[in-house]
């Protein structure tokens, strides 16, 4: 098999190299294939550059909500490009198993983030996971905010089921920086904690019932080898949809943000 | 040997058992437990011959005995302030009042009242201010410049009703139900659920504010079957208000309080149960220091206190800290009730 070319936008050399030689067979640097671009706040620009300079298959890592993303997804669809998210809690492998375990039994999620990240950005990270167990977003109940932390309650749906989301975000430069999902029913709870680091860590998954408990195996696997090896298998979204679906879970986490 | 207060208790109930007279059977070298009295004779009786204390025909004859000089008023909380305050006025150097210290902020006014004219102790068993992981936390946070800017309460339990199975034994089968049980509004449920739940850690949490006086619900959602959810601010800080009762046995019971330079975080054990201590860490600089659980928990705390204030050992509280927690509990159980009653009306 012939490796997939990456080419680093916004990523220093060393995390390139590093990222390549853990999937040796699988990837090489160099240009022609693919652009991981870091996602940090100026990462439209970013995009749009690269965009315009021809890229066709990019992986954007971690991107940074912003306000407004129309233009960009215009610019990504007139130049026939697939864009591939990546996002370290959402996309982590242990995300979609856990999900796919979930009954329809819990009355009220929890979701748990802190960091040293920006308070959208943690917030945003919320939404992400909720979505990728498959919950679906609804009212904003309210929304409290300061300058470093943040509480929230949507109305949300969970396998079908009428939820209450707890968004609680606080930004620390000590400790972990984790997030942590939780879902609560009468008769079940299941939990998830992810690492932020983007390190490839296990994470810690749970499900207790009357029955007894669960527990996930280890995974020492991260969100980015992860896409990587789907994007490997030709796993391209066919249109921009998961970007617009993005976009709107940005708004919504910088809405809460701003209290 | 030094001096063993008598110790009498009122109300036989889950608390009384599963609590105090196994707190106070391991602490038999500070304490007697002489006395007992609840409105059910026969419970009494029962309850008061399982510890070898005597069982009291009344409280007042409780309150006249000079052996007695502790009472815990383990009774509904609408009888704390009346039982308290006769407690107090009787001479009783020490009362223990189980959570919530009373029913409104003019009874707690007159305990804390009555407690200055008397020279007795009030103190009110929020068994984690006792605790030795709260103490560490405590600790911890005040050596810090910043205050934190979230706090958390978690409170994630099985049904009381478990406890009896996990914790304790019932002397007693309860007397039939002579009436169907009064249906609640959705506004008497989060009152509940705050005064009887969230006031556990609603102590903790006023010690971690900066300015307690002006603090703002901008939240409030009971939980089914039992719980809540609550967002409040308190000028700049943000509380987290979280509880959820559950069919299975997995407790998670957390305080964490987060600054953007460290974070304190204590884990305790489930009420009733005399597991230990619970455990905390201070984390900041990228490191963490922690507490791992002690042998005696909130419980023996509270005792262990009581004596210690008996003795000269510590220094008294001052009655009006007992005020500024209750006050603080029933703000926050007041404001969260009005959000319900809107949203209800809506």
């Amino acid at each position: 098999m012939k490796p997939m070319l990456v080419a680093g936008n916004g990523l220093s050399a060393s995390f390139m190299a590093s990222l390549v030689a853990s999937l040796p067979v699988s990837l090489a640097q160099g240009e022609g294939d693919v652009v991981l671009l870091q996602g940090a706040g100026d990462w439209p620009a970013r995009l749009m550059t690269t965009l315009a300079q021809g890229a066709k298959r990019i992986i954007l890592l971690d991107p940074a909500p912003v306000p407004e993303l129309g233009p960009v997804i215009e610019q990504v669809e007139a130049a026939g490009a697939l864009l591939l998210l990546c996002e370290t809690h959402s996309d982590n492998p242990a995300v979609a198993p856990f999900a796919a375990g979930l009954q329809p039994v819990f009355s009220t999620v929890t979701v748990e983030a802190q960091g040293e990240d920006d308070l959208a950005s943690l917030l945003l990270a919320q939404i992400r996971v909720a979505r990728g167990m498959g919950m679906t977003m609804g009212e904003l109940l309210n929304a409290t905010a300061g300058q470093d932390q943040a509480l929230a309650m949507l109305a949300a749906r969970l396998r079908g089921q009428e939820v209450l989301l707890r968004l609680g975000a606080v930004r620390c430069r000590a400790g972990l920086a984790r997030l942590r999902w939780m879902a609560h029913g009468p008769t079940d709870s299941a939990c998830l904690e992810l690492d932020s680091s983007g390190k490839p860590r296990p994470v810690v998954a749970w499900h207790v019932n009357g029955d007894g408990m669960r527990n996930m195996p280890s995974l020492y696997e991260n969100a980015l080898r992860s896409i990587l090896r789907k994007a490997v298998a030709g796993a391209w979204p066919a249109d921009t949809q998961a970007l617009r679906d993005w976009a709107s879970d940005a708004a919504l986490a910088l809405a809460i943000a701003q209290g | 040997m030094t001096q063993r207060w008598g110790v009498g208790l009122v109300g036989s109930g889950l608390v009384t058992r599963s609590i105090h007279i196994p707190a106070l059977a391991a602490l038999g070298d500070l304490f007697a437990l002489r006395s007992l009295w609840d409105v059910n004779p026969a419970l009494a009786q029962a309850t008061a011959a399982s510890c070898g204390a005597q069982a009291a025909p009344s409280l007042e004859a409780m309150l006249a005995d000079p052996a007695i000089d502790v009472v815990m008023i383990g009774s509904p909380a609408q009888f704390h302030a009346g039982q308290a305050i006769a407690a107090l006025r009787a001479g009783k150097k020490a009362v223990l009042v189980e959570k919530p210290l009373c029913s409104t902020p003019q009874e707690a006014e007159d305990i804390a009242q009555v407690a200055r004219e008397t020279g007795g102790l009030v103190l009110v068993g929020a068994m984690h201010l006792f605790d030795p992981a709260w103490r560490f936390m405590e600790q911890q946070v005040a050596a810090q410049d910043s205050a934190p800017s979230l706090i958390r309460s978690c409170i994630i339990l099985p049904p009381n009703g478990r406890f009896d199975q996990w914790a304790s034994e019932e002397i007693l089968p309860p007397p039939p139900a002579g009436s169907p049980p009064l249906l609640r509004s959705e506004v008497m449920m989060m009152e509940g659920a705050i005064m009887g739940l969230a006031i556990h850690d609603l102590p903790l949490v006023r010690r971690l504010l900066r300015d307690d006086a002006g603090v703002q619900v901008t939240s409030a959602k009971r939980l089914s079957p039992f719980g809540y959810m609550l967002s409040i601010k308190a000028g700049e800080q943000l509380v987290d208000l979280f509880a959820f009762m559950h069919g299975h046995w997995r407790p998670e019971w957390t305080l964490t309080a987060t600054a953007l330079d460290w974070q304190a975080h204590a884990e305790f054990t489930p009420s009733f149960v005399m597991a230990g201590s619970g455990s905390a860490s201070f984390t900041a600089k990228g490191a963490s220091h922690a507490m791992i659980p002690q042998a005696d928990n909130g419980y023996a705390g509270e005792w262990q206190a009581i004596a210690a204030f008996l003795s000269g050992e510590a220094a008294p509280p001052d009655p009006q800290d007992v005020v500024r927690d209750f006050l603080f509990a029933h703000a926050i159980a007041q404001q969260a009730c009005a959000l319900v009653a809107k949203e209800m009306a809506q």
